[in-house]
């Protein structure tokens, strides 16, 4: 058993992530401390017996036969087709739930196109009306992107969740509808990345963390809509 | 020399038969010391190389094929771990609190007795400091990138490193 406080700094030793000052204190310790030598060389001897672990470890069974079945007649997305883009594969029947997607992603866009150019042109002084959330809305806490980056973490996986179920129940490919899909999508992102970039350049704007939170949750929005719609058809 | 990916992209499904052999074995270590269940480590082996075909259009050859299927397979895993629970729940990859001491897994890896090897006593860590250790250890990923991935803080992750490496010093006896 190492010295009380050194097991942490051993394990930065080893991990050569210590500054230098910190690495000198360790190594005056263990010149004089056997317990902590041991404990420094275990620590190297797991990391190497870990590093060394085989790479590659054959399934039990072939899964190829199943991977086979699901690709199925699924087309690979190619750049510049009709079918290209996070949704190659997505289809959508109702003629107006595609105004309503179209629609929504337009608002976006819209609406936070003259909240930033409101917000930066008043110098953060003006009140910034967020689609859908009042100005008396709960506030987040976060306001700057790192703060935002475990919340934007979770988006991400929920959208990638939500993608992933929409991808494998398609039912037939329609090209316009994948169209409208995919411009509503691009739209939206386009407005999520102009969020981010605004957050990054005004950081501790807790206004733009919120427009950048509420521009997700419309992509999350839009994507359970299309699921629902995937359901029903 | 025929390039298997892009024909890939063509849509030749004969040979990204071809990548898949080329690179189970590699995607299927990962889910299996990730999940530490051969069954769901089959499953997610399966959805990681489906998501590889339907995104192949974004693969580009800067990149190594490898890398970029490697990256895509830690998504996949990480997302099934939080699709056990809550949506929007904080991430519970790192913030268990159980403490060590007469824990679930610190009572499994020690019933489990001397002589298990690496493998098994990774097998046996608590879900969050397994993947951190996986991902570090044996995948080779910095804390930031283990931080950007999972979004917890690197602190975090630096922690429930050490505290794996504690437990497997431990179980294994050294």
């Amino acid at each position: 058993m190492s010295c009380q406080g050194m097991e942490e700094l051993l394990n930065e030793y080893v991990d050569q992530t210590l500054a230098d000052d910190k690495c000198h204190e360790v190594e005056r310790h263990i010149d004089g401390c056997q317990s902590c030598r041991e404990t420094l060389a275990s620590l190297r001897s797991l990391r190497a017996e870990a590093a060394a672990l085989p790479k590659t470890i054959v399934p039990a069974r072939d899964l190829w036969p199943q991977i086979r079945a699901r690709i199925g007649t699924t087309t690979v997305a190619r750049e510049g087709s009709a079918g290209s883009g996070p949704f190659s594969v997505l289809a959508l029947r109702s003629a107006r739930s595609q105004w309503a997607l179209a629609a929504a992603a337009a608002m976006v866009l819209v609406v936070f196109s003259a909240a930033v150019t409101s917000y930066l042109l008043t110098g953060g002084a003006g009140v910034i009306p967020v689609s859908g959330v009042s100005a008396g809305a709960t506030s987040l806490v976060v306001a700057t992107l790192d703060e935002f980056r475990p919340a934007e973490a979770d988006y991400a996986l929920a959208i990638d969740e939500l993608t992933w179920a929409l991808e494998e129940r398609r039912d037939s490919l329609d090209a316009d509808t994948i169209t409208v899909i995919e411009t509503n999508l691009r739209v939206i992102d386009a407005a999520i990345r102009r969020a981010r970039a605004a957050l990054e350049d005004h950081p501790g704007s807790p206004k733009l963390a919120r427009i950048l939170s509420n521009n997700y949750r419309i992509k999350l929005d839009l994507l359970e809509r299309a699921n629902n719609l995937v359901e029903r058809s | 020399m025929i390039d298997l990916v892009a024909e890939a992209q063509r849509g030749d499904v004969d040979a990204f038969e071809q990548l898949y052999r080329q690179h189970a074995g590699r995607v299927y270590a990962l889910c299996l010391r990730m999940t530490a269940d051969p069954s769901r480590a089959e499953e997610l082996s399966q959805d990681i190389f489906l998501r590889a075909w339907q995104k192949l259009a974004t693969f580009r050859a800067e990149a190594a094929f490898s890398t970029w299927l490697h990256r895509l397979a830690v998504n996949v895993v990480l997302a099934d771990r939080r699709s056990q629970w809550k949506r929007w729940a904080r991430l519970v990859l790192v913030d268990d609190t159980t403490p060590f001491e007469g824990s679930g897994a610190a009572s499994r890896m020690k019933e489990a007795g001397a002589g298990m090897d690496l493998e098994r006593a990774i097998a046996l860590l608590p879900e969050g400091a397994r993947a951190v250790f996986v991902l570090h250890e044996v995948e080779g990923y910095r804390h930031a990138e283990i931080a950007e991935l999972t979004g917890i803080a690197v602190g975090t992750c630096k922690a429930q490193l050490h505290r794996a490496r504690r437990l497997l010093r431990e179980a294994l006896g050294r």
